[in-house]
C-alpha cells in the first residue's frame, strides 16, 4: 500500500494541509479539489468521508479528504488544489 | 561518558526532576516562558527530550516535538484515561477526551458532524453580536480588564449557544467550571453541591432538547444516529460537561493571552488593524506560541522512547507549551511569526483524539479578535494594575487590564447574556 496524498503532501511542505488528527478521518483539515482525471482514479469516499466533506466550509463535486487517498503509481502528475481555508 | 556531556545531562535531570506543570515558575514578563525556554534548551543541549519529575508522585515529561507527537498519536501504547493529572478516585472518566477505543470513537463520530466548519460558521454572527455588546459595555470609560470583559464571557456565551441554554446563565457556567477544576482541589466539600447543580441542570436541558429540538448542537447529538446507534443519557450528561469544561477554559486563555500580546506587541498590532486577513494566521501562532493546553496519558504496554523506559500505568505528561518551541519543528521557535509556512503545532493535539472544537475556536478567536480590533484599534496594558498568568493543566493570561482612548457604543441595547456578564464580572 503506498502513502496518502495527505502524508505526500505534508512531505513535501505543500501548505494549506493542515491533517489535524494525522489521517485518522476525524478533522477534515486536509480537504482538497482532486482535478479531472485523477479524481476518478481513487476508490470513491466511504459515508464517514462524504459526510464530512458536505460540512467542509466550501465542499465541490470533486471535494475529498487527502488522507483518505492511496497514491500508486497510478497516480503521476496528480494535480490537487486547495480550498481558501481548511476552517 | 565524559564530563562534557554528564554536566549538561546532570542540570536537566534535575530540572526534570522539579518540573511541575501546574506550578512553572512565573519570569518577568508575567509568563513562564522563560522557564520552559531554559528547560528545552537544557533538554536540547543534552539531548534529553524525556525525563522524570518527582512531583505529584513522579511521571514521565515530554518536551520535544516529535516525542509528543508520536506519543499522542499511539493509542495503542498510551490511554487517554490519564489526560488529566493529578486526579482524585472519584473523578468519572470524561466523556471523549478520557475515553479509549472503540468508545471514544463511537461517541466522536455521534458528536464530530456538528463541530465541522459549516456548523460551527452558523454561530459567527451571534458571536459577533455579543462582542460588539460587551465591547459596548466599556468603551466610553477608556479602560477595562479585557480578561474578565471579553476574554472569559466569550466563550461561555458560545458555549451556551452551542447547548441551547440562556446565555445569561453564562455566569453560571463559570462557577461550575472552576467548581470542577480548580474549587474542587482546595475545596472538595465546597464544591461538590456546585458539580451537583451543574449536573441538574444539565438533566433538565437535556429533558427539554428532547421534548423540542432546537438548531444547536446539544439538539443535533441528542437526535444523531450512526447506524441506529446514539448517546445514551449518560453520555449526554457527559458530553454536556466535556463541552462546558473543555471548551471555555481553553478558548479564554487562547483570546486573553493573544489581547494581552496585542496590547504591548504595537508591530503586531498595527500589522492585523491593517491586514485583517492575517487574523486567522496569527490565531494559529497565538495557538503555537502561548499554547493553553497541557496534556496526559497513561503507558498501557511496557515501551522505551529516547532512552526511556516508560512501564505500563506510569503517567506521562505531554509538555505541549514546550514542544510547539521545538526548534526543530519551527524554525526560530521563540519568534512570533505570523507569516510561519506549516505551522504544525500540538496546541490543539493530533490523531484520534484531536480537539472537537478546533474548527470552532478558529471562528471564534477571528471574530473576537477582528471586531475588538475594528473597534479599539490602539490600546496599551495598565501597567498601574497587575496582570495574571492562570498556572494549572489550561494557562494563559487571565487579567489584562487595558486603556485606551474612550469611543462611542454602537448600541443601546444590550443582550440578556452580556448584562449578566457585566454584572458578574463588576462582582469580582
Ligand atoms: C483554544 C482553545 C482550545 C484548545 C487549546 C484545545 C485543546 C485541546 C487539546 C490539546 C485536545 C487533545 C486532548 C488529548 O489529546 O488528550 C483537545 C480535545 C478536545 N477538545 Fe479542545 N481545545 C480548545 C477548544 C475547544 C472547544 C471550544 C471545544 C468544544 C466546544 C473543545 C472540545 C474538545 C473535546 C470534546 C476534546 C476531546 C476530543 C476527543 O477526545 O475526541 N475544545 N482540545
Ligand atoms: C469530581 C471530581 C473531580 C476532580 C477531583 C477533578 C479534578 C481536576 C483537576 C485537578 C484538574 C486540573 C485543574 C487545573 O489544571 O487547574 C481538572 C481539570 C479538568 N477537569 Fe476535573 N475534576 C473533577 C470532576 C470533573 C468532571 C465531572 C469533569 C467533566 C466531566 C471534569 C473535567 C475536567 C476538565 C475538562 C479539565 C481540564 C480543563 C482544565 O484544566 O481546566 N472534571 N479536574
Ligand atoms: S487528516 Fe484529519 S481528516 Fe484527513
Amino acid at each position: 500500500m503506498g502513502q496518502s496524498v495527505m502524508r505526500a503532501a505534508v512531505a513535501a511542505q505543500v501548505p494549506g494541509i493542515e491533517a489535524l488528527c494525522g489521517g485518522n478521518c476525524v478533522c477534515a483539515t486536509c480537504h482538497a479539489y482532486i482535478e479531472a482525471p485523477w479524481y476518478q482514479s481513487f476508490e470513491a469516499p466511504d459515508e464517514t468521508e462524504k459526510a464530512m466533506i458536505d460540512y467542509t466550509s466550501e465542499p465541490r463535486d470533486n471535494s475529498r479528504l487527502t488522507c483518505q487517498l492511496q497514491v500508486s503509481s497510478a497516480h503521476e502528475g496528480l494535480v490537487i488544489r486547495l480550498p481558501a481555508s481548511q476552517h | 561518558m565524559d564530563d562534557a556531556t554528564n554536566a549538561p545531562r546532570a542540570e536537566v535531570e534535575h530540572l526534570y526532576a522539579e518540573y511541575d506543570h501546574l506550578a512553572p515558575p512565573i519570569g518577568q514578563d508575567g509568563t513562564p516562558y522563560p522557564y520552559f525556554e531554559h528547560l528545552r534548551d537544557a533538554a536540547l543541549m543534552a539531548e534529553q527530550p524525556i525525563g522524570w519529575s518527582e512531583k505529584h508522585g513522579g511521571f514521565w515529561v515530554v518536551t520535544s516535538y516529535a516525542e509528543c507527537q508520536s506519543i499522542i498519536a499511539n493509542p495503542i501504547d498510551f490511554s487517554s484515561a490519564g489526560v488529566i493529572f493529578p486526579k482524585y478516585a472519584v473523578t468519572e472518566p470524561l466523556m471523549l477526551a478520557e475515553q479509549d477505543e472503540p468508545e471514544h470513537m463511537r461517541g466522536r463520530r455521534l458528536v464530530n458532524l456538528s463541530f465541522m466548519p459549516k456548523n460551527v460558521a452558523n454561530y459567527a454572527g451571534a458571536i459577533k453580536t455579543a462582542v460588539h455588546q460587551l465591547i459596548d459595555g466599556f468603551i466610553e470609560d477608556g479602560h477595562a480588564d479585557v480578561g474578565k470583559i471579553i476574554a472569559e464571557p466569550i466563550p461561555a456565551i458560545v458555549t451556551a449557544l452551542l447547548m441551547g441554554l440562556p446565555a445569561e446563565d453564562g455566569p453560571l457556567f463559570d462557577a461550575w467550571t472552576t467548581a470542577c477544576t480548580h474549587e474542587f482541589l482546595a475545596d472538595p466539600v465546597a464544591a461538590a453541591p456546585k458539580i451537583a447543580e451543574m449536573y441538574t441542570y444539565f438533566e433538565e436541558n437535556i429533558a427539554r432538547r428532547k421534548q423540542e429540538p432546537g438548531d444547536d448542537v446539544l439538539s443535533q447529538v441528542i437526535n444523531a444516529k450512526i447506524d441506529g446507534d446514539s448517546l445514551t443519557h449518560k453520555e449526554l450528561l457527559g458530553f454536556s460537561t466535556v463541552l462546558l469544561i473543555g471548551g471555555i477554559e481553553n478558548s479564554a486563555k487562547l483570546i486573553g493571552t493573544a489581547l494581552w500580546r496585542l496590547a504591548w506587541d504595537i508591530e503586531l498590532r498595527r500589522r492585523l488593524v491593517a491586514h485583517p486577513q492575517w487574523i486567522s494566521a496569527a490565531i494559529d501562532e497565538f495557538l503555537r506560541y502561548y499554547s493553553p493546553g497541557t496534556v496526559g496519558r497513561i503507558v498501557t504496554n511496557d515501551i522505551t522512547i529516547a532512552g526511556k523506559t516508560m512501564r505500563r500505568g506510569q503517567q506521562v505528561i505531554l509538555a505541549l507549551p514546550i514542544a510547539n518551541r521545538d526548534p526543530r519543528e519551527f524554525p526560530h521557535p521563540d519568534c512570533f511569526m505570523i507569516d510561519r509556512q506549516n505551522n504544525r503545532h500540538l496546541a490543539l493535539g493530533t490523531g484520534l483524539h484531536s480537539c472537537l472544537g478546533g474548527h470552532l475556536i478558529r471562528m471564534e478567536a477571528r471574530v473576537v479578535l477582528t471586531e475588538f480590533l475594528s473597534r479599539i484599534g490602539s490600546f496599551r496594558l495598565d501597567t498601574c494594575l497587575p496582570t495574571n498568568w492562570i498556572r494549572g493543566q489550561v494557562t494563559g493570561m487571565s487579567r489584562i487590564p487595558i486603556v485606551f482612548d474612550p469611543g462611542e457604543r454602537v448600541s443601546s441595547e444590550r443582550g440578556a447574556g452580556v448584562d449578566a456578564w457585566l454584572r458578574h464580572a463588576s462582582r469580582i
